[in-house]
């Protein structure tokens, strides 16, 4: 098996040695002669080693060298990293949405290169442009080394984690673009969101991790945005290395890279192709494995209040990652196209490669089994491990109990609902927004129908009243804070009733969905079978005519 | 023994954008070999028959085969045998001819070096091969789009609107080299809404009015029918189009002859006015213009008596040319 593997990607290594990716080839070429690109690399070397040397030369005089050198190391790899999270994924947002733009995407289509190859050669292309910045400031890099405070290998790795984030940056810009019909929407969309979420992440794994790594590895700096380096070098390495600095790393970068060219792949297909397939091998993949890291938190946590809190938090990302997903697949088309079939039945394909293709209902079905058997596993875990700690009927037994409950029953509705509305809606962006709006309404109208009814009976939010939010997901928050008092029983079951109708709801919704999805694609069928007889009975009658022309022919040949 | 089966098949199509009939049980075929015009104003459904036939669009109803293939079912096989030149098709900058013409060579899979090469010499572009495309005149472009298309050797070249924007040089260019490409075997499906630019070129047309398809055939057997239908008509059978489109009935034609005479034209246009299905008949610049109601037969008539007269013809032409007047004829002509 490993034998196989290591076969196919030796084979494929060669072909891409022997026949690399037209696009990148052309696209370089096109960069080469691009007289401003060496001016713009030079006046971003030029910036960067003059805020450097200014800063360093200015903490020189009132610090020691190693200070320096971690001063500067911090600056020119926070600078770095704002420089490739915008500018990869602007150059890659310029690559598809330009062909889109100057009409050459349809000749490019047609040449017959699949969507995953133009994928992989506008990505080589534009992360070959990144690579280039990266690659000129690397000398500017280095000078933090000859101060001292930071190590060789700690610069290597900033490096290495600067490419990667270059690789997440080019990426993203490219699932941008393939969905963008202009240059400029795909740019501004880009830099728009690239600007927020990279000053966002910078902050999360940057300053804020750091204290936790600090706490976890005393050895490693509390508060520097670039900590990562320093863990690597100087954390023991032991389960916690392994999970904490090489699996969750791991499944930070290679999930979403893989989510985006999934994405930028859909994009790049025909409507009427398979857009589903890879998005939901991706998904099969993602479940378990964010499961997996949502878990782990709850292992680390030293006391049972800490491991009912992290059970909670672990639970509610779990739970945004699956409604996330009803909204990613909030877009598939009713059932496969023709031609997918077609593609199936030449290809031999088993009932797996069918149950992930195209199709609301399979979608559904995916959603309500991946993510049920996620939820459920990560309460499973949540349970055992508080109550090993606490007892089985302890309060924070029952809170986790509740809420994976309360999550899991909201996250069948949101399924079904979202199955629902794709089988009826026009476009998939109906669907996902009439999906976002009534999350929303169920979310909120609850509360507001129990503040008004609060203020009517002039008792404020008291227990009576806060039944009426039972229905709002958020009200899960109110039940366990009453887990603890005999006077929340009320509450509780209402709950609890709550729960039972968002469960019952979301399985009606899917078999209403079920129905029309059905009811449409048997139509639809009829249509195809029906225009099939008669272009039949056309080519019977011409190929009878033909027969009766011939024998005519003959006749007169004979005669 | 059986025939070659169409290059192109268009069966029943239909194909709608919300609430707007692009087009409505489209249905023609394209024999090996042919030019074929596909005619029709703009908005007619000319684009979208094209992108379906490039399989670029999946149609909502019918079927569409290309060298007996269907677009819908294996649109990879039929990449394979189709070139395709999009109406206002761009071209990348900085880059050169061969650049451009090796990139797509290996983007179609084709050994490059030797087809590359070829493609430059038949487009007459082996000149200009280190020549940025980008610095191009339209003309040049619109040949290297030709090149583009003929890397893979397609059997079928679908253009869209080839000669849109050339100046006239440019498009006599083009119009050899679409006549060149048919004497390699290729099938050429062009559409346009030049007549002019089709009618030296063709070999059978299309006529697409507001989604549905109005004629299509071979030119001279297009023409043989009105004729017949006009025929018909004059002695109080079917309206002239009945027969060929769904269309309403034209008006009874009113056509126009230009004719060269020797000497004085004037002498001529009297001999004629007042004559059988003569409606007018005056001298410009020297040449004589006649209108009259009628069918060919009226036209032959109206030679028959200048030469009865003593004038002397020496030359006969129709004001308008085969194809313009067959359009004339079978479309309404509304705006669309």
């Amino acid at each position: 098996m490993s034998g196989r593997l290591v076969d196919r990607a030796l084979s494929r290594y060669q072909r891409w040695e022997a026949q690399p990716n037209p696009l990148w080839i052309r696209e370089l070429r096109q960069s080469a002669r691009l007289s401003r690109t060496p001016v713009i690399l030079a006046v971003v070397t030029i910036l960067m080693t003059t805020i450097i040397v200014s800063v360093g030369g200015a903490v020189s005089t009132e610090s020691s060298p190693a200070t320096t050198g971690m001063v500067i190391f911090q600056l020119f790899f926070s600078m770095a990293y704002l420089v490739v999270t915008l500018v990869g994924p602007a150059v890659a947002a310029n690559s598809i949405a330009s062909e889109r733009e100057g009409h050459t995407w349809e000749a490019v289509l047609l040449t017959g290169l699949s969507p995953a190859t133009i994928a992989r050669g506008k990505f080589l292309a534009a992360f070959t442009q990144i690579g280039m910045y990266v690659v000129m400031l690397a000398p500017v890099g280095a000078l933090a080394f000859l101060f001292g405070g930071v190590t060789a290998t700690e610069v290597v790795l900033a490096f290495a984690g600067l490419f990667l984030l270059a690789l997440l940056g080019v990426a993203f810009g490219l699932a941008i673009s393939s969905k963008m019909a202009s240059l400029r929407a795909a740019l501004l969309v880009t830099l728009l969101l690239a600007f927020p979420l990279g000053v966002l992440a910078f902050l999360v794994f940057g300053p804020w991790l750091s204290v936790a790594a600090h706490r976890a590895w005393p050895g490693v700096p509390e508060g520097p945005p670039i900590w990562l380096p320093a863990a690597y070098e100087r954390a023991p390495f032991d389960a916690s290395y392994v999970v904490c600095l090489g699996i969750l790393p791991l499944l930070a970068v290679v999930l979403p890279a893989w989510f985006l060219h999934e994405v930028t792949v859909a994009n790049l297909s025909g409507e009427t192709d398979d857009r589903s397939s890879g998005l939901k091998r991706w998904f099969l993949f993602a479940a378990p494995a964010l499961t997996l890291t949502a878990a782990f938190p709850l292992a680390a946590a030293a006391t049972v209040s800490e491991r009912a809190g992290a059970s909670l938090a672990a639970l509610s990302a779990l739970f945004l990652f699956f409604v996330g997903a009803v909204f990613l697949f909030a877009g598939e088309p009713l059932g496969p196209s023709r031609r997918v079939v077609v593609q199936w039945d030449r290809r031999g394909a088993g009932a797996m490669r069918r149950f992930l293709g195209p199709g609301v209902m399979r979608s559904a079905a995916l959603l309500l089994v991946v993510g049920g058997a996620g939820l459920g596993a990560l309460a499973a875990v949540a349970l055992v491990m508080t109550s090993a700690a606490s007892g089985a009927l302890s309060t924070d037994t029952v809170s986790v109990l509740l809420y994976a409950a309360y999550a899991l029953a909201f996250y069948v509705f949101v399924v079904g609902l979202g199955a629902f509305l794709r089988a009826g809606a026009s476009s998939p962006l109906v669907a996902r927004v009439l999906l976002l709006a009534v999350i929303f309404g169920v979310s909120v109208a609850p509360w507001v129908v129990a503040l008004v009814a609060g203020v009517m009976r002039e008792r404020g939010l008291d227990h009576d009243v806060l039944m009426l939010a039972a229905p709002s997901p958020f009200y899960v928050f109110a039940m366990l804070g009453t887990v603890s008092s005999a006077a929340g029983d009320l509450q509780l079951g209402a709950g609890v009733a709550a729960m039972a109708g968002w469960a019952t709801l979301g399985l009606v919704l899917l078999r209403a969905a079920g129905r029309r999805c059905g009811a449409i694609l048997r139509a639809e069928e009829a249509r195809r079978a029906e225009s099939d007889r008669r272009l039949a009975a056309e080519d019977e009658a011409a190929a009878a005519r033909g027969v009766l022309r011939d024998e005519a022919a003959e006749e007169d040949a004979l005669g | 023994m059986t025939a070659p089966p169409p290059a192109v098949r268009v069966r029943h199509l239909s194909h709608r954008f919300g609430a707007f009939e692009a087009l409505h049980d489209v249905s023609f075929d394209v024999a090996q070999g042919e030019i074929f015009g596909f005619i029709g104003p703009n908005g007619a459904g000319k684009t979208t028959t094209i992108r379906v036939m490039a399989t670029l669009l999946e149609p909502m109803a019918g079927r569409v085969e290309i060298d007996g293939i269907d677009v819908t079912l294996d649109p990879g096989e039929v990449r394979r045998r189709i070139g395709y030149m999009a109406d206002h098709a761009g071209v990348y900058d900085r880059i050169t001819v061969r650049e451009y013409l090796e990139f797509f060579a290996e983007a179609y899979r084709v050994p490059s070096p030797g087809v590359v090469a070829a493609v430059l010499e038949l487009t007459s572009l082996v000149k200009i091969e280190d020549k940025i495309v980008d610095t191009m005149s339209k003309g040049m472009k619109q040949r290297l789009q030709l090149g583009r298309i003929l890397l893979h050797d397609p059997r079928v070249l679908i253009l869209d609107e080839p000669a849109s924007d050339l100046d006239p040089r440019a498009r006599i260019e083009i119009r050899d080299l679409l006549l060149d490409l048919r004497g390699l075997g290729k099938t050429i499906f062009l559409s346009s809404h030049i007549l002019t630019e089709l009618s030296d070129v063709c070999t059978s047309i299309g006529i697409l009015e507001r989604g549905r398809l109005v004629v299509a055939g071979p030119l001279g057997e297009i023409a043989a029918r009105l004729e017949d239908a006009r025929a018909a008509s004059a002695i109080g059978h079917a309206p002239v189009v009945a027969s060929l489109s769904p269309a309403p009935p034209a008006a009874a034609p009113h056509r126009k002859l230009k004719l060269r005479v020797l000497g004085d034209p004037g002498l001529a246009a009297e001999l004629l006015r007042g004559g059988p299905g003569v409606a007018s008949a005056a001298v410009v610049l020297g040449a004589l213009h006649v209108g009259y109601d009628g069918t060919d037969a009226a036209a032959a008539a109206i030679v028959a008596i200048l030469v009865r007269g003593g004038v002397g013809v020496i030359g006969v032409e129709p004001e308008r040319n085969e194809l313009e007047r067959i359009f004339l004829e079978v479309t309404r002509g509304d705006v669309q």
